[in-house]
């Protein structure tokens, strides 16, 4: 064989030899890039759904819970008001009526006032009126009417929040106190909210039976579901809700809210 | 004045001191001893040339043990137990290659060209194991973050350039035409595989070294 001929097939072998092997690493590079871009969309897809899943469950949540709210309203108050006048009727009809009629005619009263007081902290439409401070401020005084527990609130920095995040902080907050009052018993509940440097905290703080068992699956026996919606609720808001044991008894519900950028 | 595959070989051996920094997985370092060898074989083999000595029987055991070192760093970057096996299997069948021809056939007097040409081939296969492995991850890592990913491609280029060429070698000499007809090209060729597999290296050094735990 010539020697010209010797490194011209030489020279075409290395050649494509180099090329064929730059063509394979670089297909390589290029299904690796399309493939993270798969998985980047799938993750955000994933993310999005989550997020969507998350919210209706709240929206499902909140349609239930104006509808107790009107139901309570529109029928059980209107049926508990009927009741009412005809007890006024009977109590006006007895020259002496007696006390124990008169004592459940004012309990009654009480009943129907404490009921429309949360038939209204149940409607979302009413809420979306007033601010998270006002409806706390309702709700502790619809605690305190009750006159067995003692609630107090001090807001020294509220989140900015928009009017349906305001709703989801107030339904966590309103959640907390419900399931003191349910499970702990306690004689008194506080709810803080104040500036920190990560963003907000908002506690509520109770001295009742919650113990020192936490987590509050166990310090709440039956508890199960309202702490998930709190956990799902505090996450829709991108912060994070934690339960310790409080000093002495009860316990303590912290919601750590990052700082949120004013509603538009 | 040093070759351009010489300062590519000091290159890899410098950047690979920085796989001793802290916080760099203990298994990289490994490349510090192999571009150390790298440099010691390259410098004993050229004395050896100058000195009119036969160097074949020191880059047939170098070659054996850098091949070993390659399809074993190949199995070590592998997270898949099944692929893991494969490579395994590979290292093993270019042992049993390497020791069949070094007792049988090419012996001790010549250089060990068909051994390195299944050993090369059988790295190619195993770098292709690991661009499977490498396109089928579940992460979002960029390539230019993957240090692995470079250091197999310095393997395959280099691996699949040498067991080509070293084939093409053969077979010229199984024609009978002389290799000082086409020595300078194999050099030449052999030179830009070797100065991409260091450089490669020597890249991948420097992603570890840059992506340590602090």
């Amino acid at each position: 064989m010539e020697k010209e001929k010797v490194i011209s097939i030489f020279f075409q072998v290395a050649v494509i030899a180099f090329t064929l092997i730059v063509a394979f690493v670089t297909v390589i590079v290029y299904i690796r890039f399309k493939r993270n871009q798969d998985i980047r969309q799938k993750r955000s897809m994933e993310k999005e759904f989550a997020e969507q899943l998350k919210q209706s469950r709240i929206e499902v949540q909140e349609q239930t819970f104006g509808q107790i709210g009107k139901e309570l309203h529109d029928n059980v108050s209107q049926l508990l008001s009927t009741s009412r006048m005809l007890l006024g009727l009977t109590e006006r009809s007895l020259v002496n009526p007696p006390d124990t009629l008169l004592s459940a005619n004012a309990t009654l009263g009480q009943a129907i006032s404490e009921l429309r007081s949360l038939s209204r902290s149940m409607d979302k439409d009413w809420l979306e009126q007033f601010s998270f401070a006002d409806n706390l401020q309702t709700e502790i005084t619809r605690i305190n009417a009750g006159g067995l527990v003692k609630a107090d609130c001090s807001l020294q920095g509220i989140p900015l929040l928009a009017s349906g995040e305001q709703i989801i902080l107030f339904r966590i907050v309103q959640e907390a106190i419900q399931n003191a009052l349910k499970h702990g018993r306690p004689a008194s509940i506080s709810i803080q909210s104040r500036v920190t440097e990560a963003g907000h905290l908002i506690t509520v703080t109770d001295d009742g039976a919650g113990s020192s068992t936490v987590p509050p699956d166990a310090a709440y026996p039956g508890a199960g579901m309202g702490i998930t919606n709190m956990k799902l609720r505090t996450a829709t808001l991108g912060g994070r809700i934690s339960w310790h044991p409080g000093t002495g008894s009860g316990t303590i519900v912290s919601i750590h809210l990052p700082h949120q950028t004013p509603p538009i | 004045m040093l070759a351009l595959y010489s300062i590519a070989e000091w290159m890899a051996f410098l950047c690979s001191i920085l796989l001793f920094a802290k916080g760099v997985g203990n298994g990289y370092r490994l490349f510090f001893l192999y571009t150390l060898f790298v440099i010691i074989i390259e410098f004993t083999g050229r004395w050896m040339a100058e000195a009119k000595i036969p160097n074949h029987r020191l880059f047939t055991f170098a070659c054996f043990v850098f091949t070993c070192f390659y399809l074993y760093t190949v199995r070590s970057f592998l997270a898949d137990v099944r692929r893991r096996r494969a490579v395994l299997l590979l290292l093993g069948l270019f042992v049993a290659v390497y020791i069949v021809n070094l007792s049988f056939f090419q012996g001790l007097t010549a250089f060990n060209s068909y051994s390195f040409i299944i050993g090369y081939t059988l790295l190619a296969i195993a770098c292709t194991i690991y661009y499977i492995e490498f396109i089928q991850q579940e992460v979002i890592t960029p390539v230019w973050e993957e240090p692995d990913f470079f250091i197999v491609t310095g393997y395959f280029i280099y691996g699949a350039i040498t067991a080509i060429l070293y084939t093409l070698h053969r077979y010229f000499a199984y024609m009978q035409i002389p290799d000082v007809e086409y020595r300078s090209l194999f050099r030449k060729t052999s030179d830009i595989a070797n100065v991409s597999l260091y450089l490669l290296l020597a890249v991948a050094f420097v992603i570890i070294w840059k992506k340590r735990k602090s």
